[in-house]
C-alpha cells in the first residue's frame, strides 16, 4: 500500500515553497501552452477530472527553513576511506534559536563497531571493504529530542578519497527582483538574463544572489540554501547560485500572482550553505545580507565580516585582521551573539593568542587561533559558556561581493 | 409458499388454465383424447436446477413451470404431432425452443443461458428466490446488476467491490483497485476472465479495471470456502464471463465519459459467426497535452477487446477472444515540490509502461446429460521500465488451460471434473547500480537496486473431481483438488466439501469447508531477488450461512466464516519476500436483498471482521484490516427510459504504519522515514454516496443512453493517503473532492 509520498496543489494560496514547483510548471505552460496550469499529479487518477485535484494543506516549513533543533550537514575527512584509515567527523546541528546552543547536546558516533561521542571525534573506518554507515545520534540537552544522520561510507583499497573542499568565501550581489514580480519572473530562465550587481546590501525592489563559487570542473557539487527562522525565501538559480527574496511569497496559482506576506524589515539575516557532491565530500559555510544599507555610525566604523557573518566594527587602520571582542549574549541573533569592546590587535600581539577564557568550554577548542563562531554551531562549546569571554577574532573588510572571487 | 402452487395461481391470475399431468384434456369437441407425458429438467449451465421457468408448447395452450428442482412435467394429446415445439423462458435467461418428439423417448433435460434483460415486460413479477446460486458460498450478478449497479462506472472490479464481504476501499487512494475479500489481500486472490487469469485487471493499479462491464455476461464472486473447481488461491475467487454475442445485424457504438472514450462494433458475418470488438482509451493526455508537472509524459492507457463467436446452436458454442491493455507514464522520479528549480532540470525521468495480450479459445459443448466448458488461453505480458541508463524489463509468457466436465449421472446426481494447467515463463532482467525506492510500484526491480539477469519456467497444474449430489432437501458437494507446482515441487491435494440445505422452501442452510493451497509467485521464487525455498502456502477455511425469504420477496441472510492461513508470504515491493508468515480472519455479514427483475432491485450487507498477520512473533491487524463494513446499493428502473440508482458504502479505515520520524541522510541531503509500530495508525472512517440517473432511449435503428452521477465522500472520508513534511516531522493527508460529478453518453447504431 505504499505510494510513496505524493503532493498536490489547490488552486487557492499556497507557500512559498510551492514557486518552485509552480516556477517549473509554468515553465512547462510555456512549453506546451495547453498543459494544465492547476494541478501537478501525484495520482493520475485525481488528477483526470478537472476538479478532482487532489490536495493537502501545504507543510509551513521546507528544507531550506531553519526552525527547530536539527542535523543540517555531516563531515568526514574522507568518505571513501581506506580500510582501518582513521577519520575525523563532525556535524552541524541547528539549535532551538539559531546557530549555537546554550545546553550543549549530545553526539554520539557510530562507525562499524566502534563509537565515539563528543562534536569532532576520530574514527577508525572498518578492516573490511564495503559500504559502512557512518551513525550520528544527537540528543537535545533536555534529554528527550534527538535527531540521527547517517552518511554511508565506501571502505576499500585502491579508490580515490572523497574529501570535502575548502569553501570560499560567499559572493553576494543583488538582481532587479521586486517582492511584487509576476510569477512568470520567477522562472529560472527569467531570473538567468537578469543582471547582477555587486553589493552586499538589498534595497528596497531588489532581492539578493548568492554564490558559492567553488572550482568545480566535474560539475560534482550543489549547494543547499537554508535560512535562519525561515525568513525570505531562497530560489535556486544554478547548482551553486540562489536568489534570496527578502519575504513570503505565495503564489495564486490560477491567477499566476505573486503576493507577499511577511515582508522582511530592514535587518541583517542569516543563512547557511551546504556544499554537496552527492557522495559524502559535504562542506559548511554562512554569511549574513543585509536587507537596506545600515546606517555607519560615525566614519569610524565599518562592516566586517567573519567567516560570513557581518559585524559592526571600529573601523581598522589596515584591511582586516583580528580584533579582540567580548562576547556577549544576542537572542536575536542567529550567532546567539553580539561582540563588544572590539579593540584592533596586530597579528604579532602576545595578546592576539590569549584565548584562556575558552578553556570553560565543554569539548577542546582551539586555544591559539581565533575564534570561530562555527564551533558554536558544531556543538564545541554552549553559548552560556562563552559569554562574557575575551576573545580573539578574525575578520576581513571589506565584505565579499559578486567578483571577488574571480 | 410452494412456487409451483405459486406458479399454478399466477397462471390462473393471467386467465391461463394450466394441465395437470395424467388428466385428459377436453377439447371444444368434448371427445377425450389420450395424453402423452412429457418430464424434463430445467438447469443453468452448471448443471444446477432452474425453478419458476415457464413452460409453454408452440400453439397449444398447455403451459407449466418448474418445480425447485427444475423439473416439469406436461401432458400432451398425441395427435399433437410426431413433434412439438416446447418453450421455456425464464426471466434473466435466453428463451430456449426445443423440439421434442412425440412420444419422447426421454427426459428432457434443458441448459439455459443466462441472457439480456430488456426483453422483460414492465411489471412481470419473478419469484426471486428461486434463482439460486450454483455454489453455496457464492454471490452473483447478472447482467441487470452489471450494468445497473450506480458508482462501479462500467468497471467489473468495482462491481465486485460492491458485493458483501468485499472490503471498502478509498476510491483513486493507493490501493483502491486491490480486492480485500474475508481478510485475504489482493495476491491471494484469484481473478478469471473466461477461466483466464490475466496480469493485471486495474489500470495503474488503481484507476479503472481493464475489463468493461458491457462485455459481462455474469461474475461471481467466490468469497472463502469454495469448491474444488477453483485452486491456487487462498483468498477469493472472482469468476467473470463474457457474453457470447449473436447480433442478428450490424451494431457500432461510442461510450465517453469523463475518463475515457470506446467504440464497439458487433456484426453477424453469416454461417453461424459473430464478430464483436470494442476499445477504450484515456484522452486526458489529448487535453492536457505532453507532460504537466510530475508527468513529464501524462498517464495514458487503453484496452481492447476483440471475439469471433461461432454458434450454431446455444449448446455448441465456440469463441476466439483476444484483449488486450496498456498503461504508460513517464514522470520525475521524485515530485516537483521536492525539488528546486535546478534540481527539477536534473531529475531523472522515469518511463513506465506495462501491457499484455490476451488470447484464448474458449469452448463451450452441453447436451442432455453432459456439459463441457473448456479455455485454452496464450498471455504475454511485458513490463519494461527505463530511468537515465537504469532499466527493467520483464516479460512473460504463460499457457494456460481451463477444462470443466458435468455429467449428469441423474436427476439428482451430477459429476463434476476438471483439470487446470499454466506453463509459464518469466524473463526477469534489470541493469541498476543503486536503488530506487521511489519507483517501488512501477519498477520493483529498480527499486531493489539488483542487476538480475535471470528465466524462471514453471508448470502448475490441477485436476478436482466434485459430486454434486441431490438428497431430498440436502445437496451434498463433496470434492477433491489436487494441484502440483514444478518451482516449488509442492503437492496440494486439497478436500472439499459443500452443502446446502432447504428445510422448507422459505429457508436455505449453505457451507463450506477444506483446505486450500497458494504457490508463491514467480517473481518471489526468484533465485535472485527472492526466496526459491519457499513452499505452498496452505490455509483451512470454513463458511457458513443461511438465507430466509420472507413474503416472497425478500431475502435475508447471514454468514459467518473462519479461515487460518500458514507459509505465507509477505511480499513487499523492493524487499526480499518473507515467507513462513501466519494469518487468521474471521468474520460475520448481515445481508438483504430485494428484486423485481426488470425493475428494481435492491441489496444491503453488514460486515464484521477480524483478521490479522503474525510478524516478529506478535499478532498484529492485517493491512487490510476492516471491522466494520456497511454497504447498500438500489437500482430502480421507475419508468420504462429512466433509472435512478443508489449506492452507500461505509468502512472503517484501514490500518497503515505510521512514519514516527525521519532519519538524514547526509550523502544525499534527505530524510528517511522511520516507522512506528506496524499498521498502528488508521485512516479515518470511509463512506461514499453515489447517485445515478440514466435516460435511455430507442429509435429506429439506434438507441442511446445519457447518465449521469454524482459522487459524494462527506466528512474525512475524502482523505486518500497520508504525507509527511520534508523531514518526517509532520503529518497531514492528502485529501480528494467531496463531490465527483461524471456524465456519460453511450450510442448505438444498428
Amino acid at each position: 500500500m505504499n505510494m510513496g509520498p505524493a503532493r498536490y496543489r489547490s488552486g487557492s494560496h499556497v507557500r512559498v515553497w510551492q514557486v518552485y514547483g509552480t516556477g517549473y510548471l509554468r515553465e512547462s505552460w510555456k512549453r506546451h501552452p495547453e498543459a494544465s496550469l492547476s494541478t501537478p499529479r501525484a495520482n493520475p487518477c485525481v488528477a483526470v477530472f478537472a476538479l478532482c485535484a487532489g490536495c493537502f494543506a501545504p507543510f509551513e516549513h521546507d528544507r531550506h527553513d531553519l526552525v527547530d533543533f536539527r542535523i543540517i550537514g555531516l563531515q568526514v575527512s574522507n568518505a571513501a576511506p581506506a580500510p582501518g584509515e582513521s577519520l575525523r567527523a563532525r556535524a552541524l546541528v541547528y539549535g532551538d534559536h539559531g546557530f549555537y546552543h546554550d545546553a550543549l547536546p549530545s553526539l554520539s558516533w557510530q562507525l562499524g563497531g566502534t563509537s565515539a561521542t563528543g562534536p569532532w571525534v576520530d574514527l577508525a573506518a572498518p578492516d573490511a571493504s564495503g559500504w559502512w554507515d557512518l551513525a550520528l545520534t544527537v540528543t537535545h540537552a533536555d534529554g528527550l529530542t534527538t535527531e540521527s544522520a547517517v552518511l554511508p561510507l565506501l571502505v576499500g583499497a585502491d579508490q580515490s578519497p572523497i574529501v570535502p573542499p575548502r569553501l570560499p568565501p560567499v559572493e553576494r550581489g543583488v538582481i532587479p527582483l521586486p517582492l511584487d514580480s509576476p510569477a512568470e519572473a520567477l522562472l529560472l530562465d527569467e531570473r538567468l538574463g537578469l543582471p547582477v550587481s555587486p553589493s552586499a546590501w538589498v534595497d528596497v525592489g531588489q532581492a539578493a544572489r548568492v554564490r558559492l563559487p567553488l572550482e568545480d570542473p566535474g560539475d560534482l557539487y550543489s549547494a543547499r540554501w537554508m535560512t535562519h527562522d525561515a525568513r525570505g525565501t531562497f530560489l535556486e538559480l544554478e547548482p551553486t547560485t540562489a536568489d534570496w527574496v527578502p519575504g513570503t511569497l505565495v503564489l495564486d496559482a490560477e491567477d499566476l500572482e505573486v503576493q507577499v506576506e511577511d515582508a522582511l524589515e530592514p535587518g541583517l539575516y542569516s543563512m547557511a550553505v551546504m556544499a554537496m557532491d552527492g557522495q559524502g565530500a559535504n562542506a559548511w559555510a554562512f554569511l549574513d545580507l543585509s536587507l537596506e544599507q545600515p546606517t555607519d555610525g560615525d566614519d569610524d566604523h565599518a562592516w566586517m565580516e567573519h567567516d560570513g557573518r557581518l559585524f559592526e566594527l571600529p573601523a581598522p587602520a589596515f584591511e582586516g585582521g583580528l580584533y579582540r571582542v567580548t562576547l556577549v549574549a544576542d537572542d536575536a541573533s542567529a550567532w546567539g551573539v553580539s561582540l563588544e569592546d572590539p579593540q584592533p590587535i596586530l597579528v604579532d600581539d602576545p595578546s592576539a593568542y590569549d584565548q584562556a577564557d575558552l578553556a570553560g568550554c565543554e569539548h577542546p577548542m582551539p586555544t591559539r587561533a581565533p575564534l570561530r563562531l562555527d564551533l558554536l554551531a558544531e556543538g564545541h562549546c554552549s553559548r552560556q559558556q562563552l559569554l562574557g569571554a575575551r576573545v580573539t577574532m578574525a575578520f576581513t573588510h571589506p565584505i565579499h561581493t559578486w567578483g571577488d572571487a574571480r | 409458499m410452494n412456487p409451483l402452487l405459486l406458479a399454478l395461481s399466477l397462471g390462473a391470475a393471467l386467465g391461463q388454465q394450466p394441465l395437470e399431468p395424467g388428466v385428459p384434456v377436453t377439447p371444444e369437441s368434448g371427445e377425450e383424447q389420450p395424453l402423452v407425458r412429457i418430464t424434463g429438467r430445467i438447469m443453468d449451465r452448471q448443471g444446477l436446477p432452474l425453478a419458476g421457468a415457464w413452460v409453454t408448447v408452440g400453439d397449444h395452450p398447455q403451459h407449466t413451470r418448474s418445480d425447485a428442482d427444475g423439473t416439469f412435467e406436461l401432458a400432451m394429446p398425441e395427435s399433437a404431432g410426431p413433434s412439438i415445439e416446447i418453450h421455456i423462458s425464464l426471466a434473466g435467461f435466453d428463451e430456449r425452443i426445443v423440439q421434442q418428439a412425440l412420444p419422447p423417448a426421454g427426459e428432457l433435460g434443458v441448459v439455459m443461458r443466462s441472457g439480456d434483460t430488456d426483453g422483460n415486460a414492465m411489471g412481470e413479477i419473478v419469484v426471486e428466490d428461486t434463482q439460486e446460486a450454483a455454489a453455496p458460498i457464492a454471490h452473483a450478478l447478472d447482467r441487470e446488476q452489471v450494468e445497473l449497479t450506480p458508482g462501479t462506472h462500467s468497471d467489473a472490479v468495482r462491481l465486485v467491490q460492491a458485493l458483501p464481504g468485499v472490503s471498502v476501499t478509498r476510491e483513486y487512494a493507493p490501493g483502491a483497485g486491490g480486492l480485500a475479500i474475508r481478510g485475504s489481500g489482493p495476491d491471494e486472490h484469484r481473478l478469471y476472465l473466461d477461466g483466464v487469469e490475466l496480469p493485471y485487471l486495474f489500470h495503474f493499479r488503481q484507476f479503472t479495471s481493464v475489463v468493461n462491464t458491457g462485455l459481462l455476461e455474469e461474475l461471481t464472486l467466490y468469497p472463502s470456502s469454495f469448491g474444488a473447481e477453483f485452486g491456487d488461491a487462498t483468498g477469493a475467487v472472482v469468476d467473470a464471463r463474457t457474453q457470447a454475442l449473436t447480433p442478428d445485424k450490424p451494431l457500432v457504438g461510442l461510450d465517453v465519459n469523463a475518463i475515457m472514450a470506446g467504440g464497439l462494433v458487433r456484426a453477424p458475418l453469416g454461417r453461424d459467426l459473430y464478430l464483436s470488438a470494442s476499445g477504450r482509451r484515456s484522452y486526458m493526455d489529448w487535453i492536457i497535452g505532453g507532460g504537466s508537472g510530475q508527468y513529464t509524459v501524462w498517464p495514458v492507457f487503453w484496452d481492447a477487446y476483440a471475439r469471433l463467436d461461432h454458434v450454431p446452436d446455444p449448446d455448441h458454442r465456440t469463441a476466439l477472444t483476444a484483449l488486450a491493455a496498456s498503461d504508460y507514464w513517464e514522470r520525475l522520479v521524485r515530485e516537483p515540490e521536492e525539488l528546486d528549480p535546478v534540481e527539477a532540470l536534473a531529475e531523472p525521468v522515469l518511463a513506465y509502461r506495462h501491457q499484455y495480450l490476451a488470447t484464448s479459445l474458449v469452448r463451450h459443448d452441453a447436451s442432455q446429460d453432459f456439459r463441457s466448458d473448456g479455455t485454452l488461453a496464450l498471455v504475454l505480458d511485458r513490463w519494461p521500465a527505463e530511468l537515465q541508463e537504469h532499466w527493467q524489463d520483464r516479460r512473460e509468457g504463460n499457457l494456460q488451460l481451463h477444462q470443466d466436465f458435468v455429467w449428469l449421472l441423474r436427476s439428482d446426481l451430477h459429476l463434476a471434473a476438471g483439470v487446470r494447467g499454466r506453463a509459464e515463463r518469466v524473463l526477469r532482467r534489470a541493469s541498476v547500480d543503486q536503488p530506487w525506492p521511489e519507483v517501488v510500484e512501477e519498477a520493483p526491480m529498480l527499486a531493489r537496486g539488483l542487476d538480475v539477469d535471470e528465466h524462471i519456467d514453471r508448470l502448475r497444474a490441477g485436476a478436482y473431481t466434485e459430486l454434486r449430489a441431490e438428497l431430498g432437501a440436502w445437496r451434498l458437494l463433496p470434492g477433491m483438488r489436487l494441484d502440483h507446482d514444478t518451482l516449488t515441487g509442492a503437492w496440494s491435494p486439497d478436500p472439499r466439501m459443500g452443502f446446502k440445505w432447504r428445510p422448507t422452501p422459505e429457508i436455505t442452510v449453505r457451507g463450506g469447508l477444506g483446505r486450500y493451497s497458494q504457490f508463491p509467485s514467480s517473481d518471489a521464487l526468484s533465485p535472485t531477488a527472492g526466496d526459491p525455498s519457499l513452499p505452498a502456502i496452505r490455509s483451512e477455511q470454513v463458511a457458513l450461512g443461511a438465507d430466509g425469504l420472507i413474503k416472497g420477496r425478500l431475502t435475508l441472510s447471514g454468514d459467518i466464516y473462519a479461515k487460518q492461513l500458514r507459509e505465507m508470504v509477505l511480499e513487499t515491493p523492493g524487499e526480499p519476500p518473507l515467507g513462513g508468515v501466519e494469518g487468521r480472519a474471521l468474520g460475520a455479514e448481515l445481508g438483504a436483498r430485494y428484486r423485481i427483475r426488470g425493475v428494481f432491485f435492491f441489496w444491503s450487507t453488514v460486515s464484521l471482521s477480524h483478521s490479522q498477520r503474525m510478524l516478529d512473533q506478535q499478532w498484529i491487524r492485517y493491512d487490510f484490516y476492516q471491522p466494520l463494513t456497511l454497504g447498500l446499493v438500489a437500482s430502480w428502473t421507475f419508468r420504462p427510459n429512466w433509472n435512478a440508482g443508489l449506492r452507500y458504502r461505509y468502512g472503517a479505515g484501514f490500518p497503515y504504519t505510521p512514519v514516527v520520524d525521519g532519519s538524514y541522510r547526509a550523502d544525499s541531503d534527505s530524510y528517511e522515514p522511520i516507522l512506528g509500530e506496524r499498521n498502528a495508525s488508521a485512516m479515518p472512517i470511509y463512506q461514499k454516496i453515489d447517485l445515478h440517473l440514466e435516460y435511455r432511449w430507442e429509435l429506429d435503428h439506434w438507441r442511446g443512453a445519457v447518465y449521469a452521477e454524482g459522487w459524494f465522500i462527506p466528512g474525512r472520508a475524502n482523505e486518500m493517503y497520508p504525507v509527511y513534511s520534508y523531514d518526517y516531522d509532520q503529518e497531514t493527508f492528502v485529501f480528494g473532492p467531496h463531490f465527483v460529478p461524471i456524465l456519460g453518453v453511450r450510442g448505438e447504431l444498428y
